[in-house]
């Protein structure tokens, strides 16, 4: 019993240090390929690439613990910018502008939350169908071209830098803390977990099940705002196919990063350096030149990695350990 | 392809001396078996004796681990529920084995499908005829190509049965086939069941119910604690001789009483219904008393708890928890007046695997003991490893996964984190359910324990010897309804009878100032056929 209560006792921590390792070695290999990769600059570089798809993937950790998904996120982001885009050509002031690209974020994220939770549609098709929504929206309104943003206050968040590192980035290290801090150190991040890990069980605790779930989706409403003003600050436009495959980079985030799409597990921190990951493997092959249908391979194969280790962790303990524990299980059932 | 069940030959399953052994618990200890074609045993015992275990071992779910098992007289090992299956061993479980979408004839057909050659393309046709030919043969009155779906419960079984007689079966088992059948389709099925006897199949038939079990078999096979007591000729023997082989045990030390003073009346329940199953409960419970519901599978006892907690809302009578009526019966609402609830299904609705042993206990204290929505961990931890030592779980590791604990400890961590919160009430469904004797009276201590410092408890629970043991009184509830209140002293067949729902003596007085007596000791039938 002693020697399982180890292994069991860090399956993040053992993973974290898998991915932060595993995340230095490319990245080394990647330096020794091209020199130039290994500079101070190009650390920014790979960081401002992913802070939109790690400060989204914070949110969809959250989602995928809670046994959810959203798929709306890449749409979210390219329609909550092109109202904002559009409320500022409009005249109105920075930052009304920005509560606006953040309040059409909430909006989606309280459609997704509400389809789910009281229509009770699936995830994954309620998603699906605000994807398609978001995603139509934003051309028509923005008649299929871009809108150009020049307001200062919000090329400032995707441009600007503090003490010479990128604002995005910094926004996104400290939604880390934050994220980490909600889902490890709150009564909400207990719901969360409890929720993902057994409906049942947190119904029968008292837990609020679709209110938890509900703000779920609330979360990544407002992490594809907030990504939105930083993708629309950095292109200083609104583009209406703005964050296309978002979804797929965050949810690949999540999953490199361990999170079981079955719910009830998962870390921030591990998505967080699932994100980096992903991140220097693909800044890396494009620095080296490589065509991006090439990436998309290899960042499939990636996946199909992490969720193969993901497997052999659980396969290994039930294997070894599995008698006692099973037969435990089956004297419930043989009653 | 001939689908008739040979006619000719007799055949015979014989198990000697089994053994089947799970950690903690012998679930059968040196059982025997004998049938043969043509004939109906009854397979009885209380819930826990061994039934389920001993069909697992039919159907080869599971292998014994010691004692023989023979078919026609050769020794036969049943690695694999295929290998019964192409014995001719079929079982019929209360949840039946059935795709709602398919038709009936795809149903019979399901995994052995008639093909045109090597090709993947159904005979249609052909498995129509079949199932037509068949289901005529045995008189039922289904329609082959009606979705599973559009039938009734009773019309379903009989395809279990058609199916089962498809694949060439001569042993059916049949588990508790008459707990959701109206007395009209039961009738059916004794007319169906004669008729496969008639054909050579044997039955294995389980059931609690004493006027099914005489009517339909012919001989016993009675469980006790996982041992076989006998074989009885029901012909030669009473039900009450047989209710007393069935639970004939000294009610010992698992069960430690605590005597405690009883105070004021903590929840009272008038009347209470669901519109379901749950038909009409009246009862009371006080501080420092433990009231169990006692009953049949199926007669309510469940959702008066859920109804109780607010878990299903019931559509008629009342709820007052220490005197007063909840505008909103939510289980929050219930829970913040200091109600427990410990569910019937620990996978279901008790633990949550995924989560350490310090969060599962925690997860309602942390509810309560937050600061704006923050938690401690360090104040949780602190309430954790107090409950670990209370509850003596083991291992005492907070940040164990609770998935890696055994039944009893799981269920001792869905118990802890209830008393985290220092509940006045607590709703105890099947508390002891697939937990080991050790662990079974260390739940029973704790609970005496909190009925001593004035708890009250009401209980759900199956099994009889923990009914006795612990209760102070006995709700006994028959298809929905409060029928009896048995004192402290009431006797296993006292219990029993009512649970069945035939009341020859004098009814039994409520006690307490309870008003109304249930004492529906005639028209049963009217009831179960509404049920249906």
């Amino acid at each position: 019993m002693a020697r399982l209560r180890d292994i069991r006792l860090g399956p993040n921590a053992a993973r974290q240090a898998i991915l932060l390792v595993t995340t230095c070695l490319i990245g080394l290999g990647f330096g020794l390929a091209s020199p130039g990769f290994l500079s101070f600059g190009n650390f920014l570089n790979i960081g401002l690439q992913t802070a939109v798809i790690s400060i989204i993937a914070f949110a969809m950790t959250c989602v995928i613990v809670a046994k959810g998904i959203d798929l709306s996120v890449g749409s979210t982001v390219a329609v909550a910018g092109v109202i904002g885009a559009l409320a500022l050509q409009a005249g109105w002031p920075p930052l009304l502008g920005l509560i606006v690209i953040l309040l059409v974020g909430l909006g989606i994220g309280v459609l997704n939350g509400l389809l789910v939770t009281v229509i009770g549609v699936s995830p994954f098709i309620a998603t699906l169908g605000t994807l398609a929504l978001g995603r139509g929206a934003s051309l028509s309104l923005s008649g299929a071209s871009s809108i150009d943003v020049g307001q200062p206050l919000i090329v400032w968040f995707g441009s600007a830098r503090v003490l010479g590192i990128p604002v995005s980035v910094i926004m996104s290290l400290l939604l880390l803390l934050c994220f980490w801090f909600l889902l490890n150190r709150t009564v909400f991040g207990r719901w969360v977990f409890a929720v993902g890990g057994n409906a049942g069980a947190a119904r029968a605790s008292t837990v609020p099940v679709r209110w938890t779930q509900f703000l779920t989706y609330l979360l990544t409403g407002i992490a594809a705002g907030v990504g939105s003003v930083i993708t629309v600050g950095r292109l200083g436009s609104a583009q209406p196919l703005a964050g296309e495959g978002l979804e797929f980079a965050a949810i690949t985030a999540v999953i490199v990063g361990g999170t079981k799409l079955s719910g009830g597990e998962g870390s921030i921190v591990s998505t967080f350096l699932g994100a980096a990951l992903v991140g220097v493997i693909t800044a890396g092959l494009s620095f080296l030149g490589v065509r991006q249908e090439i990436t998309y391979i290899i960042t499939g194969v990636l996946i199909l990695l992490a969720v193969l280790t993901n497997q052999l962790g659980a396969i290994r303990p039930a294997r070894w350990f599995g008698r006692s524990e099973s037969g435990k299980a089956r004297t419930g059932e043989a009653e | 392809m001939s689908n008739t069940p040979s006619t000719g030959e007799a055949r015979t399953l014989k198990l000697t001396g089994v053994v089947k052994s799970f950690p903690g618990v012998r679930a059968l200890d040196d059982v025997d078996l004998d049938i043969s074609s043509g004939e109906v045993v009854a397979l009885v015992g209380e819930n826990g004796a061994g039934k389920s275990t001993l069909v697992k071992i039919l159907a080869g779910v599971y292998e014994p681990d010691d004692g023989s098992v023979e078919i026609d007289g050769r020794t036969t090992r049943l690695h694999h529920p295929d290998e019964a299956r192409a014995a001719g061993i079929s079982v019929i479980h209360q949840h039946f084995s059935l795709v709602p979408v398919l038709s009936v004839a795809e149903n019979m057909f399901l995994g052995r499908e008639p093909r045109f050659g090597m090709s993947g393309l159904l005979r249609r046709g052909a498995m129509r005829r079949e199932v037509t030919r068949l289901l005529d043969e045995l008189e039922l009155d289904v329609d082959a190509d009606a979705p599973v779906e559009s039938l009734t419960v009773g019309q379903r079984q009989m395809v279990e049965v058609g199916k089962a007689m498809l694949g060439q079966a001569w042993l059916i088992v049949m588990d508790e086939p008459t707990s959701a059948l109206s007395n009209r389709e039961r009738d059916q099925l004794y007319a169906l069941i004669e008729r496969l006897v008639e054909r050579g199949v044997a039955i294995l038939y389980i059931s609690h119910k004493m006027e099914e079990i005489f009517h339909l078999a012919s001989k016993a096979v009675v469980l006790r604690d996982g041992r076989h007591v006998g074989d009885v000729d029901l012909s030669a023997t009473t039900e009450a001789n047989l209710v007393e082989m069935m639970v004939g045990r000294q009610v010992g030390e698992v069960f430690p009483r605590t005597e405690a003073q009883a105070g004021e009346v903590v929840l009272r329940v008038d009347n209470l219904r669901d519109g379901g199953s749950l038909r009409d409960a009246s009862f009371s419970v006080r501080s420092g008393e433990i009231v169990v519901l006692s009953g049949l599978m199926g007669s309510g006892r469940s959702e008066v708890l859920e109804c109780v907690f607010g878990l299903s809302r019931f559509d008629g009578g009342r709820v007052e928890i220490a005197g007063e009526e909840l505008e909103s019966h939510s289980p929050q609402a219930v829970a913040a007046r200091g109600v427990a609830f410990i569910p019937e299904d620990r996978h279901e609705a008790g633990i949550v695997p995924t989560m350490s042993t310090q969060h599962n206990l925690g997860l309602i204290w942390t509810r309560r003991h937050n600061k704006g929505g923050i938690v401690s961990p360090r104040a949780e931890r602190t309430v954790a490893k107090s409950l670990i030592d209370r509850l003596n779980v083991r291992p005492p590791n907070p940040d164990s996964a609770v998935e890696s604990l055994s039944g009893g400890n799981q269920q001792k961590i869905v118990l802890g984190k209830w008393l985290a919160t220092d509940p006045k009430l607590l709703l105890l469904d099947e508390p002891t359910r697939g937990v080991d004797v050790g662990a079974k009276s260390e739940i029973h201590r704790l609970v005496g324990e909190l009925k001593t410092r004035g708890v009250a408890i009401l209980m759900v629970s199956s099994e009889l010897p923990e009914v006795l043991g612990v209760a102070d009184r006995i709700v006994v509830m028959h298809e929905g309804k409060s029928v009896a209140e048995l004192g402290r002293g009431a006797t296993e067949q006292e219990v029993m009878r009512h649970a069945l729902g035939g009341v020859e003596e004098s009814p039994v007085e409520r006690s307490g100032n309870g008003t109304r007596k249930n004492t529906d000791s005639g028209d049963n039938s009217e009831v179960s056929e509404d049920a249906g």
